[in-house]
């Protein structure tokens, strides 16, 4: 175990010094705290309607101010931090395994039956996701439910690519080992070890597309083919309040900037999180002194 | 002694900081190149070879830096030289052949414009002449279809072949002094051989001094007049290669000596010298040889020996020799 | 590791992955419509059963499937889309009408993605760890971030309602007559100066939001290759030439450090498009984008089908340039 604690000790180490990574670390807990919390924090419903209020610009009620309804930004904004949570998670959820499995086996399975699952990836990956979520979700019925399901139909050749690199080179690695030693449990081996010495860039992988899909959904939503109204999410609280934006800019603005932040900050932790686990940066830091001695 | 020296470096003193530490590269290196001269600079790996022929041509790049020493070319210090004056210098009068062929020549540029960018840059000729100067120095180096040569890329070649084409690069402008970074180790025997000699005949047609830094101690016997042997950073034995490989006076030569197999020797065993090399971030004390030194005094722990003379040119830094 | 054998290896794949997405789109188009009355001939067909022969005999919907493909491919390849149920157009003319718009504003993306990505990352690789570094890495993090739909409404916003640099939407405010449909080349064609710059002026902001999130892409992995390359030995090998500081960079790194940027290319100008789709939606650009948008919305059937393919053939031929681009800027592997 002993090994392990220092290896943990010095990630934190490496983390400490890397600040950007910190920021997206911080914008990412805080991100997940007011998705899991937000509507206990909230001072309003989302979906309280007052009229009297309408048009208001941020002030000590009114944090960000109230939308054409008279519904407060504040919480809404809040409120949508969840539902965009949820949203993303189901969606990589639905993806990412699916789309490893699948790369895993058509990498061990190398050959004939590899390049045929390629080529159809190749396939599907031709076409632009943006595109194909749009469709799907249309033809399901605008909702956020739909939408997720459809960039969570859209997501997964990524993960078969990533999966079956990894797979390979590792294949060539197992390869020479296993013909020499065990033979037998061939297959097995090669599940014991690809997929867990995958994890680190599919851990990555996960970590920077949690705040892409975000933002797709979010984009979906804009566009009108994923959340409907009354529904807080970011994206279609930026396209209601679009109208308004030359008199009332906070509608527009604080959904805009909390979808920005959230794309960053998974951005800038995946970025930390890749440096942190991939073996041959690590070894470069404790390494550092001897590579810059010349002979 | 001083007088007729091509190319003097005195007390220099190159560092790197990094994160981890200062690495204390060069530590007072001292040695002197005569005009028409070929000095060796021996060492292990890690011992500063390559840094002092960077710090020669001031091409040492941050984090490292030159702290400390002079550097005489021509009477000149090239310390206090300025970047645009260093220009002039580097590949006209100072020049360098580098370790690995394969890596040193730009894989995307025609073989031919490597060596025309010389005369353009130097000679401010135009790309027309600089091609027919090119062409012209190919041909001198015997160099075969000079022509069609050319406008081929570098990986179109052997290695042996782009030695000779950085050979080329180095002697274009008929520099003074070339630095030979251990110009064969990565070629195979045979080919090292033949470059040698090829370089032997270049010296006899162009005059001009080179030091020759390498591990191997057997080049330095073939091409080369005087010796300069290094260890952690600073030279601790000069002089003449007859004198310094068969009288080593140093206890490190002596130990380099004994490392060398001969083919009348009973040994079964390879001799190695015990330990490995310093960590040049937290140097030892004193003599940086001593924790490995077998004939270590007191003295030796705790004041560094500078260069005493035991001999005509010939120069040792070690306790054992004097006061 | 002979080259022609692998650029024909390469451009096989490529007609094999264009088969295959023709093929899939065949087979949604088939297997999705609930009612294929009211997918292919929309709510005008329903009431009239002889308009509905006349369209299933035209869209061979009768037939056996395998046949059906054939027309398919046949159809595919010679552009015949079909009639749209919602415009009543031939789909393929729409198309084409809308195409050259989308066009310009891609193209124009692209060049200011590669211009301004590979500058930036240039810059901060051979000013490694200066201010401008930092600043230029933190940007182009940044930029990647920043969700297209909100970039388009802030630049509006800024640019075009606070600053009045820039008109708020559309492709150009001047009248101009169409001959091939691309603005910039109809305006020069008949001299029309004054619509040509107006042109200029609409495509800006558009351009800069579609770029956005590539620019900080291309100037990451411009700065990445660089640095790469910096450390290579033929560029101290360079420098005891006695070569400029600028000749050392240019002539010596960057074409070099050029060649894996290159090989995004490809990803970028899929993302373009995604983010062209977006970004005519805000700017009310008469595009494939804003087209797309409506037709899926209105469930056009036909016409989705027919942007879905003609965006996946897209993406395919560009790839497949891109990376035999690649192998040629390479001497290496241009081969003799």
């Amino acid at each position: 175990m002993k090994p392990r604690i220092r290896e943990f000790r010095f990630s934190l180490y490496m983390l400490r010094r890397n600040k950007v990574a910190l920021a997206g670390l911080a914008i990412v807990a805080f991100f997940i705290f007011i998705g899991v919390f937000g509507s206990y924090i909230a001072p309003y419903s989302y979906r309280s309607i007052n009229l009297e209020e309408k048009f208001k610009p941020p002030s000590a009620t009114h944090l960000f101010g109230t939308d054409d309804l008279g519904r407060d930004i504040f919480s809404r904004v809040l409120y949508g931090a969840f539902f965009s949570l949820k949203a993303g998670i189901m969606a990589l959820l639905m993806s990412a395994p699916i789309g490893c499995l699948l790369g895993a086996f058509a990498g061990y399975y190398s050959g004939k039956i590899g390049e045929i699952i390629m080529r159809i990836v190749d396939i599907f990956m031709a076409f632009p996701a943006l595109l194909l979520a749009m469709a799907i979700a249309a033809a399901l019925g605008p909702s956020l439910e739909n939408a997720t399901l459809a960039i969570g139909l859209v997501w997964w050749p990524y993960y078969v690519r990533l999966t079956y690199s990894q797979a390979l080179s590792l294949r060539e690695r197992m390869y020479v080992e296993a013909a020499r030693s065990m033979g037998a449990s061939d297959r097995y081996t090669v599940f014991r070890h690809v997929l867990p010495n995958s994890f680190a860039p599919i851990i990555t992988k996960v970590t920077m597309d949690l705040g892409v899909v975000i933002g797709t959904i979010a984009g979906l939503s804009f566009l009108g083919f994923g959340a409907q109204p009354p529904l807080p999410e970011w994206g279609r609280m930026v396209s209601e309040g679009r109208i308004y934006i030359l008199s009332a800019w906070w509608e527009v603005s604080f959904p805009g900037i909390m979808v920005f932040l959230v794309v960053l900050g998974f951005s800038l932790f995946g970025d930390a999180l890749r440096d942190l686990l991939d073996p041959k940066t690590r070894r470069m830091m404790e390494v550092r002194r001897w590579k810059k001695t010349l002979s | 002694m001083e007088e007729d020296s091509f190319l003097t470096v005195r007390d220099l003193k190159t560092q790197f900081f990094t994160y981890e530490g200062t690495v204390q590269a060069l530590d007072g290196v001292n040695f002197q190149v005569k005009e028409n001269e070929a000095v060796g600079l021996v060492g292990e790996t890690g011992c500063g070879k390559s840094v002092t022929a960077l710090s020669i041509l001031r091409l040492v790049r941050p984090p490292g830096y030159i702290v400390a020493g002079e550097i005489l070319y021509k009477k000149e210090n090239l310390l206090s030289k300025t970047e645009q004056e260093m220009r002039t210098i580097r590949g006209k009068g100072i020049s360098m052949v580098f370790q690995d062929p394969t890596n040193c020549l730009n894989p995307v540029m025609k073989v031919g414009d490597q060596i025309s960018e010389l005369f353009i840059h130097h000679q401010k000729s135009s790309k027309s002449e600089a091609r027919k100067e090119t062409l012209e120095l190919m041909e001198n180096l015997d160099l075969p279809d000079a022509r069609r040569l050319y406008g081929q890329y570098p990986h179109e070649f052997s290695g042996g072949m782009r030695q000779r084409i950085m050979l080329a690069i180095a002697l274009g402008l008929r520099p003074g002094l070339v630095i030979f970074d251990e110009p064969t180790t990565n070629l195979d025997v045979t080919t090292q051989a033949e470059i040698l000699e090829y370089i032997k005949q270049l010296e006899e047609k162009y005059e001009m001094a080179s030091i020759w830094i390498t591990h191997n101690l057997g080049i330095v016997a073939n091409m080369c007049d005087r010796v300069a042997v290094m260890y952690a950073g600073s030279v601790v034995e000069v002089g003449g290669v007859s004198k310094v490989l068969l009288n080593p006076a140093h206890p490190y030569t002596q130990m380099l000596q004994k490392c060398v197999p001969r083919l009348n020797q009973e040994k079964k065993r390879l001799e190695v010298i015990s330990g490995t090399v310093p960590d040049l971030t937290n140097p030892p004390k004193g003599c940086r040889f001593h924790p490995r030194c077998p004939l270590a005094m007191e003295k030796c722990k705790t004041e560094r020996p500078g260069q005493m003379e035991i001999g005509r040119e010939h120069l040792v830094a070690c306790w054992l020799h004097g006061k | 590791m002979n080259i022609g054998r692998y650029i024909i290896r390469r451009i096989l794949l490529g007609i094999v992955v264009l088969f295959g997405v023709v093929t899939l789109t065949f087979v949604v188009s088939r297997i999705l419509p609930v009612d294929p009355v009211y997918a292919w001939i929309g709510a005008y067909g329903k009431e009239r059963p002889y308009f509905i022969e006349l369209m299933m005999a035209k869209y061979h919907l009768r037939e056996p499937l395998w046949i059906q493909y054939f027309y398919y491919l046949g159809d595919t390849l010679t552009g015949n889309f079909g009639v749209s149920p919602i415009s009543g157009h031939e789909i393929s003319y729409d198309l084409s009408f809308r195409f050259p718009a989308t066009f310009e504003l891609t193209m124009v993306s692209l060049l200011v993605t590669m211009i301004a990505g590979i500058l930036l990352g240039v810059i901060s690789a051979i000013r490694k760890d200066t201010v401008i570094d930092h600043v230029v890495r933190t940007l182009a993090l940044g930029v990647t971030a920043v969700p297209i739909f909100w970039f388009g409404i802030a630049l509006q916003l800024i640019f075009s309602a606070n600053l009045g640099w820039f008109p708020l939407t559309n492709q150009s405010d001047v009248t101009w007559t169409r001959i091939t449909g691309f603005l910039f080349v109809d305006t020069l064609i008949t001299g029309n100066v004054n619509a040509f710059l107006d042109g200029l002026r609409h495509i800006v902001l558009p351009a800069l939001t579609v770029s956005a999130c590539s620019i900080g892409i291309v100037a990451r992995m411009t700065r990445a290759s660089m640095l790469e390359v910096l450390n290579e030995d033929f560029v101290t090998m360079a420098r005891s030439k006695g070569l400029p500081e600028t000749a050392v960079v240019f002539r010596h790194v960057f074409r070099n450090a050029a060649i894996p940027p290159i090989t995004v290319l490809g990803w970028t100008f899929a993302s373009l498009l995604q983010g062209a789709i977006i970004t005519e939606t805000i700017f009310a650009w008469p595009g494939l984008g804003t087209y797309a948008t409506s037709s899926i919305y209105q469930i056009d059937f036909p016409a989705v089908m027919a942007v879905t393919i003609l965006a996946a053939i897209n993406v395919v031929i560009v790839n497949l340039l891109t990376d035999l681009a690649a192998l040629w800027a390479d001497p290496r592997t241009r081969g003799t």
